[in-house]
């Protein structure tokens, strides 16, 4: 491999010093990540509320419609990511270049998976019609069935399993009052929140494919490491938020 | 700008991998047992929040990086956590809404047009009631 030359970087000229840049720059990104915390913030408010109003739904719908094993295998990547990325911050800070590029390659890979993993569960559910939209009744039926159940709960002939099956129908179609239509509750939710989570990963992957090419310039090294530092930042946000989001939706039922 | 930056050493960020890897070992497995609806809601948040705490004093440095940063952070939990609190002394505080009651016409005959899915079974007993297409539909499927 040929060596890389290390190019320096120039202190913006209203900054007195180098570290005063990085200083100012990483406040910044904190402000910024505020923001995000705001964001999922309110989401997760609004999950509390209706989660509040509709315990049993959450609970059958964590069950009977999410995997927790995917979901599960989602956080192992999204942490090991995590790492992989500090790691990648500490290569910059020792300047080695060749772990830093190796590093920063590692999390893109583990975001990809991140996003391959999510594209399966997406995709199960879209094939069990369960939408963030009105479900038609006789759909989420359908969905229920295909989970474990043979038969309608009308032409159930065991009837210890016709009772459990008329409950679960009961529940995925009625609130707590009985007159309205509300798995579309619970999935409008899962969908939100983890697709504007998984928006936040492909923004990420680009950033780390931006620092790839920086990196693969020569342009980090232990005098100037700030962009690194701040895509890790933005990275590990992200990560903290899945994991309130794993067992939001998946564990707690 | 090397000089005087704190380098956090790369075994702190391992040993926060395994911390970070074994509690989501714990969560998962805390899950599988029922404790009662609130006891598994509880456990699994502290679980979240020490992973949380993990991520941001460690990977995110706040522990090693200046105060301001700290203080910033913890201002957005402390306005979030506000507006939890509103949110819930809103909805706490609500009088009770009977969206049967309501449904009826003054003179106590019910609405099916609203509420033609709650009596799904029985709103056939009611020919002149409205019935939505999709509700004719499934009736129909259902004696194959």
């Amino acid at each position: 491999m040929k060596e890389v030359k290390e190019v320096l970087h120039e202190t913006a000229h209203h900054f007195d010093s180098a570290e005063q840049e990085f200083d100012a720059c990483k406040t910044g990104m904190w402000i910024f990540l505020v923001t995000e915390i705001m964001l999922f913030g309110g989401l997760f408010v609004g999950y509390t509320v209706f989660r509040n109003w509709n315990p049993e739904l959450w609970k059958l719908a964590s069950e009977y419609i999410l995997d927790w094993k995917l979901g599960a295998l989602n956080t192992l990547v999204l942490i090991i990511s995590s790492w992989t990325m500090v790691m990648g911050v500490y290569s910059a800070q020792t300047s080695n270049l060749k772990a830093l590029k190796r590093y920063l390659l590692l999390t893109i890979l583990l975001a990809g998976a991140f996003m391959v993993v999510k594209g399966f569960e997406y995709t199960a559910k879209f094939d069990h019609h369960a939408f963030p939209v009105a479900a038609d009744y006789s759909e989420s039926k359908t969905l229920v069935i295909e989970r474990g159940f043979t038969l309608h709960s009308d032409q159930e002939t065991d009837p210890v399993k016709r009772a459990e099956l008329k409950k679960i129908e009961d529940i995925f179609n009625k609130d707590t009052q009985g007159n309205t239509k509300n798995l579309n509750v619970f999935m409008g939710f899962y969908f939100t929140m983890t697709g504007i989570h998984g928006f936040h990963i492909l923004i990420g992957m680009g950033l780390l494919a931006w620092l790839y090419v920086r990196a693969c310039r020569g342009e980090f090294h232990k005098q100037y490491f700030t962009p690194i530092e701040m895509v890790g930042l933005y990275w590990h946000i992200v990560d903290l938020i899945w994991i309130f989001l794993f067992p939001l939706f998946y564990l707690v039922g | 700008m090397s000089e005087g930056h704190h380098i956090i050493p790369a075994k702190i960020y391992t040993r926060t991998l395994y911390a970070l890897l074994f509690l989501t070992v714990i969560t998962v497995a805390a899950a599988q047992v029922d404790l009662g609806s609130p006891l598994n809601i509880i456990l699994a948040m502290i679980i979240a929040i020490v992973k949380g705490s993990l991520v941001c004093c460690f990977f995110m440095g706040l522990k090693y990086d200046r105060p301001l940063n700290s203080v910033i952070f913890a201002c957005s939990l402390i306005f979030l956590f506000c507006f939890f609190l509103l949110t819930f002394a809103d909805l706490a505080t609500r009088g009770e809404f009977d969206p049967e009651k309501a449904l009826r016409d003054p003179d106590g005959q019910i609405n099916y047009k609203e509420v033609e899915h709650k009596d799904h079974n029985t709103q056939a007993k009611e020919p002149d009631a409205e019935t939505p297409l999709h509700e004719e539909k499934d009736s129909k499927e259902t004696p194959k």
